[in-house]
């Protein structure tokens, strides 16, 4: 489950030049981390464009400031994921964005299945799980998104949200008891 | 039931449903040469190193400058006396 975040310290020598100002690196850097943090945004906006538009926000900034980024601290995955979560929560503050999970929006899900009466039913039920997931608080929905979408352990969840090992495995207990509450009172679910 | 029963059919409705989402090709492509581009005219920020020892230096002339002109206003005002 550590894939992701070991990997970041086996490109050591692509960050330290990536650091140095080389542009090839960061492309490198960019390709290796793109899905995952749009996934991320996706998921917590519920719309391609705000997701297109935040991601872009995130490699810019990343972009600004790497020569300040130090390796030895967190991995460059998981500081790109706190760029995208600072970014995220200052969008979630404008209320004007809050907005319902449009299904077509759901046309680049990697779906699960391949029949396509199934994968309208799938996008249906991504809707309807979304809808409850955001009536969760704002570090629950990251916690379940980090976990389910991004497929990360919870100690790489934990040195996202700065928080120990303990502490996340206690909020997603917790988490799932809320959501199973969400889901009983959700007709759709 | 036990806390665990309750959660795991939610466990197996979040593994089932949520994954991860490819952004379109052209957005990511398009964001590359944004980022490129950007890189390129990227204005050089100023070397702070540089500007410290220059901050540094001034104020150590300021103070072998004012030592200076005091001891002269002493050696005026002992050569009035």
């Amino acid at each position: 489950m550590d894939t992701d975040i070991n990997q970041d310290h086996e490109n050591n020598d692509i960050l330290d030049r990536a650091i140095n100002g080389d542009q090839e690196a960061f492309s490198i850097l960019y390709q290796d981390n793109i899905q995952k943090i749009y996934s991320y945004i996706y998921y917590r906006t519920g719309n391609v464009k705000d997701a297109e538009d935040l991601t872009a926000r995130v490699f810019q900034r990343a972009l600004k400031h790497i020569t300040r980024y130090k390796r030895t601290k967190v991995p460059f995955s998981a500081w790109l994921y706190r760029i995208a979560h600072n970014l995220v929560a200052n969008w979630h503050r404008d209320s004007k964005h809050k907005r319902e999970l449009p299904l077509e929006d759901h046309a680049y899900i990697q779906s699960k299945t391949t029949v396509p009466e199934k994968q309208i039913e799938n996008h249906q039920q991504v809707e309807s799980l979304m809808r409850v997931i955001r009536k969760l608080p704002q570090d629950r929905q990251q916690l379940l998104i980090l976990k389910y979408v991004d497929n990360l352990s919870n100690r790489e969840v934990g040195t996202i949200m700065k928080k120990s090992e303990g502490a996340i495995k206690s909020l997603y207990h917790r988490t799932l008891k809320e959501l199973r509450q969400y889901i009983d009172e959700d007709q759709f679910l | 039931m036990s806390s665990v029963n309750e959660t795991y059919d939610i466990e197996q409705k979040l593994g089932s449903l949520l994954g991860p989402v490819s952004p379109q090709e052209g957005f990511v492509g398009e964001l590359q040469d944004r980022l490129r581009k950007k890189a390129k005219i990227a204005i050089e920020k100023p070397d702070y190193l540089v500007l410290i020892l220059l901050v540094m230096s001034g104020l150590v002339f300021g103070i072998i400058l004012f030592w200076l002109f005091k001891m002269l206003f002493r050696l005026l005002a002992y050569g009035k006396r």
